[in-house]
């Protein structure tokens, strides 16, 4: 099964924990008149206090976030900690994947105490005090790096939990590597992740591979014996059923497209391909896509069979799957990062400033009258490209207006969707990639200047992209890789949570 | 002067005349849910100063507000603007003013209502509801 970000939700634990007084007496923190200091005022009054908390974690929790049964902890003035209540939080903790806390006075030791036998994250509830003190002792407890936060607000709790997901949504990441070569690096991804122990040490993903021989072989009927690279064993070929998935796409393409320059041959071969892949993930329980380009295409195959796996990673995308060409794990993953705190389809491509050259801007492919537009103002211009542009940048239920072309330019296979960028200028936009050992993540954020190239076939059609400082995002670029995925939409400060949630270091350039 | 006078015999008057409410529950038998929930009813109307009052379709928190309002000549907009924590725990006088009621219910009748289904209740009836369940419990519904 395919597990999408959008599909994940993160389990939130209410935690009250309550002081019972056993005698009438009011002194330093105990304050209250008559009835108020009665013995058995505390047990009601506790319960209203929990009750409230809870009511407005249900009010502020986001969408995707689910609030679990509360649990009460209880002592009194005895200052006792009873095992039983370990023993019923030992049951119930387990599932929550992060503790919203209420302590009371004379009871944040239980909750240190809480974090210390079972090690969730926590995030102090607003209300009271907001947990500063029992922030501060957690994390200076030596020894162990514990991950709470106290709140001044029910927004800033909410935004915390969204930040949670997210890094539930990384931690939940299992890429399926499609490869010819070593499973690290490709021939043209240097700068993807350079150690697959190290990430999944570090960010909880998980890396499973396929032979990209045994993939292509899969893009055909079977046959009897068993295909090429795997003789006698049965694999999933393509069916009666996906060649039925392929026709109906490729009516739903050609018939949405404003421009259709790819043959309906070529476009059925690249769904082809495409269904491949998204059946392989599914069987595999894979949530994250990636095939090297110049490995997989100097076998020849790809030219034989006349496909590329650019429609996939556009389809994919727009489905809120990462998926990368040229072997970008990093850029993958990065795309889920993207994908989890927006819940927008990402874009991905090469990435670098526009090029002033003699006072003339120099882009790839773009037309003169392109050129002289962009030209009028070329500072801090960023170009991102790759033929991967899809439907849902600017809604990820709707489909924008697009084109359908080639890839291959001599013969024409490869079907590709080109986007008219310029329809979203002014847009603002989040880019954010990880480093090559997981340890940082860049963030930063643009704005649509517009496209370039809209009318070309082949790799490329890019967006650009205005940042705040452009030598600034390329210094720090050179640290992190090539591309820099991005969605429409500014969400660097909910990355940034999220960076601070998986322990790694936020590089940003805003 | 006057005025704390007529505001302390208003404050007596009302707890002898709650009282009997309590007392008559004390003293029926059988005891049915429906008199049960009628006569705490009446009890919270009385203590609270909204007797006579029809407080049909609101829920108890809002009597409870619409209480306070009235003791202190706001509106219960304002009591709820107002209303924020009183103490660093997050008790506001909305809770206090229902804990001390619920506190009266228990000590006149002897009973011990449930912490955290008491803070759950959302209507009059639900709180008679709970009062009934806790009198069953200790065999004195006859």
């Amino acid at each position: 099964m395919i597990r999408k970000a959008a599909d994940i939700r993160l389990k939130a634990l209410p935690v009250t924990a309550n002081m019972e007084h056993l005698y009438y007496y009011e002194g330093p923190c105990r304050f209250g008149k008559g009835e108020s200091l009665e013995v058995g005022y505390d047990r009601l009054s506790n319960a209203q206090i929990a009750k409230a908390m809870v009511d407005r974690l249900h009010r502020w929790a986001p969408a995707n976030v689910d609030v679990l049964e509360p649990v009460m902890i209880n002592r009194t003035d005895n200052w006792d900690n009873p095992e039983e209540q370990w023993e019923r939080l030992a049951k119930v903790v387990p599932e929550a994947d992060v503790i919203v806390a209420h302590p009371r006075i004379g009871t944040d030791d239980l909750f240190i105490e809480m974090i210390e036998r079972f090690d969730k994250p926590v995030l102090y509830s607003p209300d009271g005090i907001c947990g500063i003190a029992e922030t501060a002792a957690i994390r200076n407890k030596p020894g162990k790096k514990h991950v709470v936060y106290a709140n001044r607000s029910w927004e800033q709790l909410a935004a915390r939990l969204s930040a949670f997901r997210a890094a539930k949504v990384i931690r939940s990441t299992n890429f399926l590597l499609a490869t010819r070569f070593g499973n690290t690096t490709s021939f043209s991804s240097v700068d993807s992740f350079n150690n697959y122990d190290l990430i999944t040490a570090r960010l909880g993903v998980h890396f499973r591979f396929i032979n990209a021989h045994e993939l292509l072989d899969q893009m055909s009927p079977a046959v009897e014996g068993g295909n090429h690279t795997t003789p006698g064993r049965v694999t999933p070929d393509l069916t009666e059923e996906d060649m039925a998935e392929v026709k109906k796409l490729a009516d739903e393409l050609m018939a949405g497209a404003d421009e259709v320059e790819v043959s309906r041959e070529y476009l059925e071969n690249s769904l082809i391909a495409y269904v491949t892949v998204r059946k392989n993930l599914d069987l595999k329980d894979c949530n994250a896509f990636s095939i090297p380009c110049p490995d997989v295409c100097s076998t020849r195959r790809m030219n034989e069979q006349k496909i590329t796996f650019c429609l996939t990673h556009s389809l994919m995308a727009e489905q809120g799957i990462p998926s990368t060409c040229e072997f970008d794990v990093c850029g993958g993953l990065s795309e889920q990062a993207l994908i989890a705190v927006s819940g927008h389809s990402p874009y991905l491509g090469n990435s670098y400033p526009v090029r002033v050259r003699d006072g003339k801007v120099d882009i790839r492919l773009a037309a003169p009258e392109e050129l002289e537009k962009l030209g009028k103002d070329p500072e801090n211009l960023y170009y991102i490209a790759h033929s991967i542009a899809h439907r849902r940048m600017p809604d990820p239920n709707s489909n924008a207006p697009y084109a359908l072309r080639h890839f291959a330019q001599d013969q024409g296979f490869g079907a590709i969707i080109r986007y008219d960028w310029n329809r979203d200028a002014g847009t603002p936009v989040t880019l954010c990639r990880f480093s090559p050992d997981g340890s940082r993540i860049l963030i930063a954020r643009g704005v649509v200047e517009g496209g370039a190239a809209y009318r070309t076939q082949g790799c490329g059609g890019p967006i650009i992209v205005r940042v705040p400082n452009a030598d600034d995002l390329c210094d720090k670029q050179c640290s992190f890789g090539m591309h820099l995925p991005l969605v429409y939409g500014d969400y660097t400060k909910e990355l940034k949570t999220m960076a601070d949630i998986l322990g790694i270091e936020a590089v940003m350039s805003v | 002067m006057q005025k704390e006078r007529e505001a302390l015999e208003q404050i007596l008057s009302a707890k002898a005349r709650s009282g009997r409410c309590i007392e008559e529950i004390r003293q029926s038998a059988p005891l049915t849910r429906e008199f049960v929930r009628s006569r705490i009813a009446s009890f919270v109307l009385i203590r609270y100063f909204l007797e006579g009052e029809d407080v049909s379709g609101l829920s108890f928190d809002q009597i409870a507000e619409r209480s306070i309002a009235v003791t202190a000549g706001i509106s219960r907009e304002m009591v709820r603007a107002l209303d924020t924590s009183k103490d660093c725990m997050g008790s506001t006088s909305l809770m206090a003013k229902k804990v001390l009621l619920f506190r009266q219910i228990e000590k006149q009748l002897d009973i011990e209502l449930p912490a955290m289904p008491s803070a759950m209740i959302e209507t009059l009836d639900d709180l008679g509801d709970l009062v009934f369940d806790e009198l069953r419990k200790q065999g004195r519904v006859g």
